[in-house]
């Protein structure tokens, strides 16, 4: 199923932006390691970007988690995300709600996804998928709609994980409010306290590569990275109780060239 | 015909403007005995018929000629004053004027075209413009062919030789460009000729240039054409030249240049120079160069208007009223139309930072935009129809028409290259504090139809403190084009503006520039750096400033939608 939707986004991606450019994908943790959706935890806010990576931790059943951004130092464009999960075995079922942009041109999305993950001693395997609705408000003061599917998957084996999560693979609704398609292709690799990250990002504009690094200290956890062009340098420190259960919380800057900084944190919490 | 001890040398039949009291007639003993000119006389032929010669003047015992010696008959204006003053009313050509010796010799001098012989000898000489007298191009010497031996010569030379043996004359002066910005280098060509009879040797001669700023009050009485030969201070000369062997008749160009060292209207005077010039009077040319604005300024043009006529907006940057009657507006070939006093609707003296648009009907421009005040359109007439596209097989990225604007001198006050025309779109001047030929500084106007009379869409006032950034409006509408206006507190800074993504990608670099103070702004279309449209979506404005002489940057962001 990789493939297949390997396949798929490289034969969407061939064009320009028909419609909307979406911003970024990920949260606080994915900006500050070069847009690396792997270096989040697993948890609710995956149902935007990456649906494979829905479930939390065995021992939890539920979460909750919120995200902010900030990009460039802009309130009108900041981007707010709340999401929950429930997931009571191997399947995990999540909702979000996403908004940003200014009145009169704001665009949110409804999310729905649905995730089932395999764990095995060393290794796991994880596939997921999110259905988005999503409406714009246009400057009449009326909105149109559109929905698309999202769909991701994740794979691990020791001390990798390779990562490809595609959204709007299919859509439907408004030509104007569909969200043109992306695919984020990553891999980690675990180091024991660090962990390497290892991004592509495209969409119908073109790729971007990113990367960068996490340091593991007790609860707290410092993140360094960079993606581009133009390349943004990025700096994120995330606060986390042990175990599965608890709560985190994350912030992260990213400086663009051109444009300044853009500030993100997202928080969460499990049980 | 017998050779003449004494024969016409030189005739100034027609001075410029009023020909009373110029007239003069030179003759020159060219035998080595003095000549008594008793019993000589001086006729007016009439070239209209046959045989038709008044005489006006007959020598007496007192008129001696001494030999190689020149000897007057003229009116009581000319300068030196004449041997002899008489009444003389010689006209334009087909006429004659002759010498007749007592024994019944004669010499005669033939201009224009004649049909009957006895009024010129071999071919008649040339009718010369106003101005110039007729002189033989050799002193004395007759070849009985009139077209030969005499030729025009401005200033006429009345008791001098008409060549002397060393004469270093300015016989043209062009400024390259008449109209530049402060910092240019204005050049010049002067040419420069031997007249003389004798060669010039080499650094013997050299040529100058003498530079004076003007002020507005005095332009009236040193304008182009009018008193070029006024001494100007010996701490105004420039550039001095030495040239190479002259040898007579041959004429060289001379570059010339210099850097005006503040803006406003320079006279520029070029000389050429030689020891013992026997004609100091051809030696200088003048001619005026504005450096920066003149009194008006260009701040939209309307070239292409989809209704109503071509107009053009003026604004008076000076700090006095200026009279609009006798300005002029004109196109790359030269065609002009004059604004003129009592037009219908014409308001006629453009108060300070006012602005004023001309046109050829002002009647139907009000009508074209109603908000428009009649009282600030003046009349402009025969308008100088503006190309829209360049001429055809012009060179890619050529100017589709020329527009200088001049005040009644002549000077250029302001002139600018027009882009090709984007139909029912103006250009507008985005900053009065910078040049007006940089193309960055115009850009099509945000509104459609212009704005004449009114503050442009896309230039803004005084500098405000620190940075700003504004999008209007923050909505973009496929065909409608967005207004960005920025100021970046900065007298002198560098500027960027440009179009991102959401993702930080650029989209389009709409201003890499120095900017000036004050607010400028710009209009975007909607379209990224390759000309396609931009899809809808929310994407940044970004704005970098960097003063001059500066290291860090300050920046600005905004937003804007497009629909």
């Amino acid at each position: 199923m990789e493939w297949v939707l390997v396949l798929l986004t490289l034969v969407a991606g061939s064009g320009r932006a028909a419609a909307a450019i979406q911003p970024d994908p990920g949260n606080a943790a994915a900006r500050a390691t070069g847009l690396a959706l792997l270096a989040e935890p697993v948890g609710p806010l995956a149902v935007f970007d990456q649906p494979a990576r829905l479930a939390p931790a065995a021992s939890a059943r539920v979460a909750l988690a919120a995200a902010r951004t900030q990009p460039f130092g802009l309130d009108a464009l900041a981007r707010t995300r709340v999401a929950a999960t429930y997931a009571p075995g191997a399947v995990a079922i999540a909702l979000g709600l996403e908004a940003y942009g200014p009145e009169g041109a704001r665009r949110t999305r409804l999310v729905l996804g649905a995730a089932w993950r395999r764990v095995a001693p060393g290794s796991g395997l994880a596939f997921g998928a999110a259905w988005q609705e999503a409406r714009i408000d246009v400057a009449t003061g009326a909105a149109v709609r559109a929905g698309a599917l999202d769909a991701g998957a994740a794979w691990t084996r020791g001390a990798i994980t390779i990562a490809f999560a595609a959204r709007a693979l299919a859509s439907g609704g408004a030509a104007r409010a569909r969200p043109d398609p992306d695919w984020t292709l990553e891999a980690a690799y675990d180091l024991g306290l660090a962990r390497l990250h290892g991004v592509l990002t495209h969409d119908l504009v073109g790729t971007r590569p990113g990367g960068g690094i996490a340091f593991a200290v007790g609860p707290c956890a410092l993140q360094a990275g960079a993606f581009g062009p133009p390349w943004s340098g990025a700096l994120g420190v995330a606060f986390s109780t042990r175990g599965a259960r608890g709560v985190r919380i994350a912030i992260a800057r990213s400086d663009h060239p051109e444009l300044g900084p853009s500030d993100a944190w997202d928080a969460g919490a499990a049980w | 015909m017998l050779a003449l001890p004494v024969v016409l040398n030189e005739v100034f039949y027609d001075p410029a403007g009023f020909d009373g009291g110029f007239q003069f007639v030179e003759l020159v003993n060219r035998s080595p005995l003095p000549v008594a000119l008793t019993g000589w006389r001086i006729d007016a032929g009439d070239g209209a018929g046959p045989d038709r010669w008044r005489t006006w003047w007959t020598g007496t015992a007192t008129d001696i000629l001494l030999p190689a010696a020149r000897f007057v008959v003229g009116e009581g204006r000319v300068e030196p004053a004449p041997d002899r003053i008489v009444p003389i009313e010689l006209e334009n050509g087909p006429d004659a004027v002759r010498l007749v010796a007592p024994d019944g010799s004669i010499d005669v001098l033939g201009y224009g075209t004649h049909t009957h012989a006895p009024y010129f000898e071999g071919r008649p000489a040339i009718d010369v413009p106003s101005g110039f007298s007729l002189a033989r191009a050799a002193d004395g010497v007759d070849t009985d062919d009139n077209a030969a031996d005499w030729i025009p010569l401005s200033p006429p030379t009345p008791g001098a030789p008409n060549r002397p043996e060393r004469d270093l004359a300015v016989v043209r002066l062009i400024a390259l460009a008449e109209r530049v910005e402060p910092g240019d280098v204005v050049a010049l060509d002067a040419v420069v000729a031997n007249r003389g009879v004798l060669s010039l040797p080499a650094n013997e001669a050299e040529a100058r240039l003498w530079v004076a700023p003007l002020s507005e009050a005095t332009l009236p009485g040193v304008g182009v054409g009018e008193d070029p030969f006024t001494p100007l201070a010996a701490e105004s000369l420039v550039v001095r030249a030495a040239l190479a062997e002259l040898e007579p008749g041959d004429s060289v160009t001379v570059h010339l240049s210099f850097t005006p060292p503040t803006a406003g209207t320079w006279r520029l005077v070029a000389a050429a120079t030689a020891p013992e010039d026997g004609a100091p009077a051809n030696d200088r040319l003048p001619a005026i160069v504005q450096v920066g604005p003149g009194a008006l300024m260009l701040s939209e043009v309307a070239a292409a208007p989809d209704d109503g006529p071509e107009w053009i907006e003026v604004v008076n940057r000076t700090g006095a009223d200026v009279a609009l009657d006798g300005w002029t507006v004109e196109d790359a070939t030269g065609r002009r139309g004059r604004v003129t006093v009592g037009a219908p609707g014409g308001a006629f003296a453009v108060a300070p930072e006012s602005l004023v648009v001309l046109t050829s009907d002002p009647a139907a421009l009000v009508a074209r935009h109603p908000g428009l005040d009649a009282r600030q359109v003046a009349a402009c007439t025969p308008w100088p129809s503006l190309n829209n596209d360049p001429p055809s097989g012009a060179p890619a990225g050529s100017a589709a028409d020329r527009l200088v604007l001049r005040p009644p001198d002549g000077r250029a006050s302001d002139a600018l290259d027009l882009p090709p025309a984007n139909v029912g779109r103006t250009r507008e001047r985005r900053s009065l504090a910078r040049a007006t030929r940089e193309p960055a500084n115009w850009s099509d106007s945000a509104v459609p139809g212009g704005t004449p009379a009114r503050v442009n869409s896309v230039a803004g006032g005084p500098p405000v403190p620190g940075i700003a950034l504004t999008v209007s409006p923050s909505a973009h509408v496929r065909g409608e084009p967005v207004l960005l206006r920025w100021s970046t507190g900065f007298e002198s800074a560098r500027v960027t503006l440009a179009l991102y993504d959401l993702r930080g990608r650029r989209l389009r670099l709409l201003v890499d520039e120095d900017d000036a103070p004050g607010t400028a702004g710009v209009a975007w279309d909607g379209a990224d750096d390759a000309g396609r449209p931009a899809p809808p979506g929310l994407y940044l404005v970004g704005l970098r400033a960097r003063a001059a002489g500066a290291v860090a940057h300050v920046t600005a962001r905004a937003w804007l939608s497009v629909e």
